[in-house]
């Protein structure tokens, strides 16, 4: 029964057309940097390392596929989790705006069978697109561009990751990603079972994760005691992935964190759904 | 004979307002069970509650013998349902959504059942048109088909036929007697079309402000043979006194149109001969239907 419950929530996220709008932005949007790369990315990469240049003689291929793809999904990383929320804040919320959800609640399987079906179905979509935003970013970036070593600059220090160690970062970094996408995916999902549009679901997982975000950048000691526990906050571990040494702990308590706000947000989805009175 | 649904004491409170206020309600297999009641009396409340769309705040739901709270899968596997609208996904097919929901439906469902239902209902070649290009009375076909496509033992129809055109009306009420005559199919349907549930129902309940008012089968609720006739003659007050002088029947208040009065069935033959022979020429004879006075009367508060 669950793998028609998934497969059925699969479908209909597929037939709308909103679920589109996530891969048709990124296809854009990652085309044009790639373009303006391509025509201009030299340029952009001296301005980047210029002040370095005075210390360093850079040598080598400065536009390679990874820095292509680093840039890319530095960039993007923040407007992803709008894509993931525009699909799952609407699961539950949008089928109780088109009375859908009085069929889907009739019938002869659990509610927690109901949610854990969008639950699944929100993840492997979330994954879809993640996986897109790697094929275009990364994979198309590594075509156009070629390999080549990959320079990341941090506040206090200059990495220079050669290429053959530069792979199993990008995919640590991905599936780092897939869990803070998850999380935003979650929060979404519970926030559209208090809710009969999908419109508030999404506006509100948004403004949560700019909030936090805020909070999370300012530095005042009130915000400070609560950093830790934001979920944003730990949304940009993936950038951990490309430190020399890779710090594991940092990344595994991150990653610890993450995975118990997701518990708590589907704890808290699951109660609400349950005792919902479906009255759309 | 144990009933096919069962509510007993059931209350739904909204906050302070209370919407079901300790409905008692039986119907048993085999019935076509009319649910009436004015706006607001309850119905859509009850049958969520009857599926388990929205909780009772106290009270028992049972079908086949079984609660609905400890046996909902089992339960529900039996049931076919239209809530309110039927609503469905738009951008699927009626024939994808079907495939959809028969997926979830706790019983297999052949490829050849979903189109043996499509014809049932009508929309046969229009099966592969996504949902959204549907008129309402097509989403209601669709909601009938969604309903059947289960073989349940129990259908539960909220408002079946709002929508749908004149002879989609007649194809419902054809559809309802073969179920019930040739499958064997209990069905319980709220309308607020008091001649639809006149025809079709063998039995009824009618609610008020959360209460059932009246229960029972057709025969015992509507005597058949106590009519109210409209008479529209030439000369009404004659009418009147005439039929007052010659037969058993009860004057209703004056009208200036025409003359309405309580009576029998077997005499507006001899009503109409009498009439004629006084030389009135009549121009209309109505019968109004019972259920509508029973209706006002019991939720006229």
């Amino acid at each position: 029964m669950f793998a028609g419950l998934l497969y059925s929530e699969l479908i209909k996220i597929f037939s709308k057309p909103r679920s589109y709008i996530g891969f048709v932005a990124i296809t854009i949007i990652v085309s044009l940097i790639q373009m303006a790369m391509y025509l201009d990315g030299l340029n952009y990469f001296s301005f980047v390392t210029g002040p370095l240049q005075a210390s360093f003689n850079l040598e080598g291929n400065l536009v390679s596929g990874n820095m292509v793809a680093f840039v890319i999904i530095q960039t993007l990383i923040l407007q992803i989790p709008l894509l993931v929320a525009l699909v799952t804040g609407d699961l539950i919320s949008g089928e109780s705006a088109t009375g859908t959800l009085r069929i889907l609640a009739s019938k002869p399987v659990s509610r927690t069978a109901i949610l854990f079906a969008k639950f699944t179905a929100g993840l492997l979509y979330t994954l879809l697109l993640l996986i897109w935003l790697g094929f275009m970013s990364w994979g198309l970036a590594l075509f156009i561009f070629g390999p080549g070593d990959l320079i990341v600059l941090k506040s206090e220090e200059l990495i220079i990751l050669q290429n053959a160690d530069i792979g199993w970062r990008f995919l640590l970094a991905f599936g780092i990603s897939f869990i803070s996408l998850s999380v935003v995916a979650t929060f979404s999902l519970c926030l559209s079972c208090f809710a009969d549009n999908s419109i508030g679901p999404i506006i509100s997982t948004m403004a949560v994760i700019i909030l936090f975000t805020i909070m999370g950048t300012l530095e005042i000691p009130f915000f400070d005691a609560v950093k830790p526990y934001l979920f944003t906050t730990h949304m940009i571990v993936w950038r951990n992935s490309f430190d020399l040494p890779v710090s594991t702990p940092q990344i595994c308590t991150s990653l610890t964190i993450m995975i118990a706000h997701i518990i708590l947000f589907l704890s808290v989805a699951l109660y609400r759904f349950n005792k919902k009175d479906i009255l759309s | 004979m144990e009933p096919v649904i069962e509510l007993k004491n059931l209350v739904k409170d909204f906050g302070e307002f209370r919407a079901v206020n300790g409905l008692n309600l039986n119907v048993y297999k085999g019935d076509v069970c009319g649910f009436l009641g004015p706006n607001g009396a309850g119905k859509s409340t009850t049958i969520r509650m009857m599926l388990t769309l929205i909780a009772p705040t106290s009270g028992s739901i049972s079908f086949f013998g079984k609660d609905i709270k400890t046996h909902r899968s089992e339960v529900l596997r039996k049931i076919g349902s239209i809530v309110e609208k039927p609503d469905f996904y738009k951008f699927l097919s009626a024939k994808k959504n079907l495939e959809l929901l028969a997926r979830i439906s706790g019983v297999t469902v052949s490829k050849k059942k979903i189109a043996e239902v499509i014809e049932l209902v009508g929309l046969h070649g229009k099966e592969n048109e996504v949902v959204k290009t549907y008129s309402f009375g097509m989403k209601q076909r669709l909601g009938l088909a969604h309903a059947l496509m289960c073989d349940p033992e129990l259908i539960i129809l909220d408002e079946p036929t709002t929508g749908l055109d004149p002879h989609g009306i007649i194809d419902f009420r054809n559809l309802i007697n073969y179920l019930t005559k040739d499958k064997g199919i209990t069905v319980f349907l709220s309308s607020h079309i008091l001649s639809e549930i006149e025809m079709i129902a063998t039995s009824m309940a009618i609610i008020n402000n959360g209460k059932t008012v009246v229960q029972g089968t057709v025969g015992e609720l509507m005597d058949n043979e106590k009519i109210i006739l409209q008479i529209r003659s030439d000369n009404n007050s004659k009418v009147r006194e005439l039929l007052q002088a010659n037969f058993k029947v009860e004057a209703d208040s004056l009208h200036q149109d025409y003359t309405e009065l309580h009576g029998r069935t077997s005499d507006v033959p001899s009503m109409i001969r009498l009439l004629v022979e006084n030389d009135i020429n009549i121009y209309e004879v109505n019968k109004r239907t019972k259920l509508e006075d029973l209706f006002l009367q019991l939720t006229h508060n």
